[in-house]
């Protein structure tokens, strides 16, 4: 709820403007912006969301433990953790899955990909660009709209049904594979659905890009991972618009997470230069767009979208067009599917360090853990994308002020909570993260 | 389509949270062997689009959710409200531990014309919703009465009148 301190009129170069509770976020946090004599003085994302301590409740539990247990940090993107943490454990125990393991693991992240980015698409970001201060507003002038939304949210929800074994943390993933492996006629029952998400997946992206997008078009460092084979979501290199080019193993010889008084999250930062970098679709879109599917391209290019994208307000278009894919990618995978093997290889126990970092909707997600000669997790280390992101939400905030200062209170309020949730934050997540003051005196 | 839907809304690991989950699993527990023709019980996480779909493929929707105490609301309070009729009251619910509860859900599946024929919230007053905790004291009293009264509305064979909320 936005709390307009100072009613100020255009001219005016100092103010002060303060939002207590940032809503459309999940999770709790503010923002505090301090102008004057016309110059940002104070920009701070404050999170206040007490930190969760899920690192320290890993030590000494079963390394087997950890997928079910970090699911727990977030309710939007389980999976996400459940990855990370399954690839973690596997390295650190020398562990490769079969083939058929590894794609049912991309498909149950092609649930988790549609759900989330459906649900902040139409129902937290979209009313910003409508005018609607809810989806609720919204959907009384575009009610078919949003009807559609949940349709294809659902399609999402069942994939991580069928194979999770539940819509939200799912149980049936393990280290070494599956619990139980899926029928194929359970998983072929999703195709119609799907297909018919794929469509109104093409029609979103056409909308979408239709929107109005407020000018902000910054230089970014994009860091995501990097696949010479697919679209990144379990695997690959970790790269950078800015030539970067690592393994997972080295994530922490170039990453690192400060911590700043105001915030009880982390502040992740590129280690050489101490500066920010961004995490999420639009830096996969960046590093990896070619390797979208031919129809996902198509649809990019009539949407005029085939390009570079560094406006953060047009990610909605870019998440739109990673929801088009993950439909198109688990329409693929769920038609060459057979049942084939075992659901799951053994993992012995060992005396090892694992890394692994997976694409979760919002960006990277970077687990890291050492286990004991009994299995037992010693050490925990998570890296959300929230926190990886926060200092370019800060710094996207800081250019979009300067730059218009002469908006009146209520729109640049208004436009500032659309900035920040440019980046899906999950605030639950980074603390492992809001409320808005912008002062203007 | 499913006459009754019993939902129970939480998250389990969050103490008081976890109150609605507990009241729908005592109650399967309980009606476990009697016909219940047409019952559907659920534990969910209040997901949008989980509920209104189940709001679309019922008659009747009970809800029973953990709500925020007030000054007048006191911890294992139990608040009973047809939402069919009323707005659900944001004071209690509009936090949440997701970024949509269920008040975002009721009023959305309103506007788009999705809600079923009743529609009734069972809220309980919580105080304790920190992650690993159990249920607090006062809410686990008012978890099995409101158990009782669920039974005694919906399937005790004799019992079938409207339960009323029991006064704490």
């Amino acid at each position: 709820m936005a709390e307009k301190q100072i009613p100020v009129r255009a001219g005016i170069k100092s103010r002060r403007i303060k939002v207590d509770n940032l809503t459309r976020v999940e999770g709790e946090g503010s923002l505090l912006i301090d102008v004057q004599g016309g110059e940002l003085r104070e920009l701070k994302l404050k999170i206040f969301e007490p930190p969760r301590f899920f690192e320290a409740l890993l030590k000494g539990r079963a390394l087997g433990e950890a997928p079910d247990i970090t699911a727990r940090i977030c309710g939007i993107c389980p999976v996400a953790y459940m990855m990370s943490a399954v690839h973690a454990m596997e390295r650190a125990l020398g562990v490769t899955v079969s083939d058929p393991i590894r794609q049912l693991r991309r498909l149950l992240y092609c649930g988790e990909w549609i759900e989330s980015h459906v649900l902040h698409i139409f129902m937290l970001h979209a009313p910003d660009f409508l005018g609607y201060d809810d989806v609720i507003g919204m959907a009384r002038d575009h009610g078919e709209r949003v009807k559609s939304a949940l349709a294809m949210k659902k399609a999402g929800n069942e994939i991580i049904r069928v194979l999770g074994g539940r819509e939200v943390h799912p149980i049936n993933v393990k280290v070494g594979g599956f619990y139980k492996l899926p029928e194929k006629a359970a998983l072929t029952a999703l195709l119609d659905p799907l297909k018919h998400g794929r469509d109104t997946a093409r029609d979103t992206v056409l909308w979408a890009s239709s929107l109005d997008f407020p000018e902000l078009t910054r230089q970014y460092e994009f860091v995501a991972l990097q696949h010479p084979d697919e679209y990144p979501m379990n695997d690959g290199r970790i790269v950078s618009s800015r030539g970067l080019d690592i393994q997972q193993t080295e994530f922490p010889d170039h990453f690192e997470e400060i911590h700043l008084p105001h915030s009880n999250a982390l502040h992740a930062v590129r280690k050489e230069h101490r500066s920010a970098y961004f995490v999420g679709p639009m830096a996969r879109y960046q590093l990896s767009r070619d390797q979208l599917s031919e129809e996902t391209r198509a649809l990019a290019k009539e949407a005029g979208f085939l390009r570079d994208v560094n406006n953060p307000f047009e990610s909605i278009v870019v998440r739109a067009l990673e929801t088009h894919y993950a439909f198109d990618e688990a329409i693929r995978l769920i038609e060459q599917y057979e049942v084939d093997g075992a659901s799951s290889v053994p993992a012995p126990a060992r005396k090892a360090r694992g890394v692994a970092a997976t694409e979760a909707p919002r960006g990277l997600l970077f687990h890291q853990y050492d286990v004991d000669e009994r299995g037992l997790i010693t050490r925990a280390n998570i890296v959300p994308p929230t926190s990886q992101n926060q200092f370019t939400i800060e710094e996207d905030l800081h250019d979009l002020v300067s730059a218009n200062l002469e908006l009146p209170q209520d729109l640049l309020t208004a436009r500032c909570e659309q900035a920040i949730r440019n980046y899906d934050p999950c605030i639950s997540c980074a603390t492992h993260f809001l409320k808005l003051d912008i002062r203007r005196d | 389509m499913t006459r009754l839907h019993i939902i129970g809304i939480g998250n389990s690991f969050r103490g008081d949270d976890s109150v609605g989950a507990r009241v729908v699993e005592r109650l399967q527990q309980r009606v476990t062997g009697a016909a219940t023709p047409g019952v559907r019980f659920t534990q969910s996480r209040g997901d949008v689009a989980e509920l209104i779909q189940a709001f679309e493929d019922c008659q009747e929707a009970v809800l029973i959710d953990a709500v925020y105490c007030t000054d007048s609301v006191k911890p294992g309070a139990v608040i009973k409200l047809d939402l069919h009729s009323n707005e659900v009251p944001l004071e209690h619910l509009r936090a949440s531990s997701h970024c949509l509860g269920v008040a975002e859900s009721v009023e959305l599946a309103r506007v788009l014309d999705c809600l079923p024929a009743t529609l009734t919230l069972w809220g309980i007053a919580g105080e304790n919703f920190p992650l690993g905790s159990e249920l607090s004291a006062p809410v686990a009293v008012a978890a099995d009465a409101v158990v009782e009264a669920l039974w005694g509305q919906y399937f005790a064979p004799d019992t079938r009148a409207n339960a009323a909320a029991p006064a704490y």
